[in-house]
């Protein structure tokens, strides 16, 4: 369970996040949506640790985040970046298994179990086969489905994702969508995902936090969030909102100015 | 490119470094006769030879690992030691030393302290309300560096002729040691610090993934940072202290090892130290064989032979290593 309880958080003594309060059910697969520099980024690196908040508490799993040590913290949560840039040419598995880091030993190498653990990772992602290929030479969505591999393989309770399929064509983004879908559902791992595409966000996700301005504008499910008004209002821009046929989501039309 | 057997790489490794070494012993500007090796006036000279040997390894092994670690921290191929500035920065000390100052404690101490304050003052520098960005430590390694290398260039020019002389002879590089003790502290030092890398080799992994992905593994990236760039400093300037600015060392073992056993650090340490180490040995053999009786200092060996070997290795591979 993740739960913000009255928190601001931004960088430096700016605040970006401000007063955001909300819970979160593990069943759930969530979805952060909201304008640019409305705060989504801000709160995901606040729920991570990775920013202090300067007011409020953060509780994962009915834990004080400030109590949570950086090692534990990267047991319970992995987090999936846009993208992650690779300076060094390491082989997949040899990045998969860098998520088993807050399990090692100082000087320790992995052990079986951890290597069982990355080839676990690997198939559960749909890419064993490319575990002696290095990373810089796989296309973009084979190297994000091996970063989730990386983030799976820490064994963490939620994941949280970044913008996961910014850079990728619509047959990556629904393979990455569903995968994760799977991994929510079937594996019980709580999914939280920062979003820009409305429409990806309505198809998958159970609820929605829509952010504006630093504050949640909306939380509910796609029907209750992706409301035309609320949208045109968030994003200072026309739309149309309809039911797609086929999932019965609400479905986001944008309209020439 | 195939991935060679780290633990048959640095066996290998090893083993060039004995045959060089005891190739190094026999040449140079005294002939050695084999059969009177250990008696007589040719014992000093095999000790001065053992202590250049010892010193040759050790400065290949500790700027192969300072750059190591630079380019883990920093997620940058351009860092090492010179860029940073902690070259200049050593050596303006150990020059302020050789000018004002007599005795090679002295220059030594200065090179050191020279070396820390430039790290100190660089990641200062580049430290923005508390974050420290790769970019801004560059660009403030390039300025402290052209600052440093100019007062080098005023002392030098404002110093008598036989003075400017050695000074320059020594910022070019130069191996000869004959103080045991001096040897010892260079070893003890640069080995604390090669072992100390070793055991953060984990944090250097995490590191090369990027600052926030290292932070969601667990790391403390501020500290582990910190310490990382710390050690690197201190080998640097003990080793610049002891002979100078030997360039390209610290860039072009770090990219070749990386290219045969990869990029975990657990591995790269160890084998870049080895690599460097025979490297230097070998560069040392020819600073001391070629131009006889004078020899040529070794910082211009490393550069001679690395430059054309480090574009060869770029060009074979054609690929865009670094994105």
């Amino acid at each position: 369970m993740l739960h913000f309880l009255d928190v601001t958080s931004g960088y430096g003594k700016t605040e970006i996040l401000k007063d955001v309060t909300f819970s979160i059910d593990p069943r759930n697969f969530i979805g952060i949506i909201g304008p640019n520099g409305s705060g989504k980024s801000t709160l995901l690196r606040t729920a991570t640790k990775v920013l202090e908040p300067f007011k409020g508490e953060v509780y994962l799993e009915k834990k004080k985040l400030k109590e949570i040590s950086l090692k534990e913290m990267a047991r319970l949560a992995a987090v999936v970046p846009q993208d992650i840039l690779f300076m060094f040419p390491f082989k997949v598995l040899d990045v998969v298994l860098m998520g088993r880091i807050p399990y090692i030993s100082r000087l320790g190498f992995e052990s079986k179990e951890d290597l069982r653990i990355a080839f676990e990772a690997l198939e559960r992602v749909d890419a064993i086969h490319l575990r002696d290929r290095f990373i810089d030479e796989l296309s973009g969505g084979e190297r994000q489905r091996v970063v989730i591999a990386k983030a799976l393989a820490q064994k963490p309770k939620i994941l949280f994702l970044d913008e996961p399929t910014t850079h990728l064509d619509i047959s990556h983004q629904i393979e990455i969508f569903s995968l994760l879908r799977n991994l929510n559902k079937e594996s019980g791992l709580m999914v939280v995902a920062i979003l820009h595409d409305l429409n990806l966000a309505s198809l998958y996700c159970d609820r929605l936090i829509l952010l504006s301005e630093g504050r949640i504008k909306k939380h509910g499910t796609p029907s209750e969030v992706l409301d035309h008004k609320v949208i045109e209002e968030v994003y200072k821009t026309h739309v149309i909102v309809k039911e797609n046929p086929v999932t019965a989501r609400p479905h986001v039309f944008l309209v020439k100015r | 490119m195939t991935r060679i057997n780290p633990v048959k790489y640095m066996i290998a490794l090893l083993l060039c470094i004995l045959i060089l070494s005891v190739f190094a012993s026999i040449v140079g500007q005294v002939k050695m006769p084999i059969e009177k090796m250990f008696t007589g006036r040719y014992l000093d000279i095999m000790r001065l030879r053992f202590y250049r040997i010892i010193l040759a390894i050790a400065a290949g092994a500790g700027l192969s690992v300072a750059g190591v670690i630079l380019q883990g921290v920093l997620r940058n191929p351009l860092s090492e030691p010179y860029v940073l500035g902690v070259s200049s920065g050593s050596g303006l000390g150990a020059v302020t030393g050789l000018i004002f100052f007599s005795g090679i404690i002295s220059v030594s101490l200065l090179a050191f302290i020279g070396g820390l304050l430039t790290i100190a003052l660089v990641y200062n520098l580049a430290r923005i309300e508390n974050k420290l960005s790769t970019e801004n430590m560059i660009i403030s390694g390039i300025v402290v560096s052209a600052l440093f290398s100019s007062l080098l260039m005023f002392f030098i020019s404002n110093s008598g002729s036989t003075r400017a002389h050695s000074v320059i002879w020594w910022l070019l590089g130069n191996l000869q040691i004959f103080n045991g003790m001096h040897l010892v502290i260079v070893v003890g030092l640069v080995g604390a610090g090669i072992l100390a890398s070793i055991i953060l080799a984990k944090e250097l992994n995490a590191l090369s993934l990027g600052e926030e992905a290292a932070a969601h593994l667990g790391i403390d990236i501020d500290k582990a940072k910190k310490v990382l760039l710390l050690i690197s400093a201190l080998i640097t300037s003990i080793v610049v202290s002891m002979c100078g600015i030997i360039g390209f060392v610290g860039l072009m073992v770090p990219h070749l090892t990386r290219r045969l056993v990869g990029s975990d650090h657990r591995i790269l340490i160890a084998s870049s130290a080895l690599t460097g180490a025979a490297f230097l040995l070998l560069c040392d053999i020819f600073s001391r064989t070629i131009m006889v009786p004078q020899g040529l200092p070794v910082g211009v060996i490393t550069a001679f032979v690395g430059v054309p070997f480090f574009i060869y290795i770029l060009r074979r591979t054609r690929k865009v290593y670094f994105k």
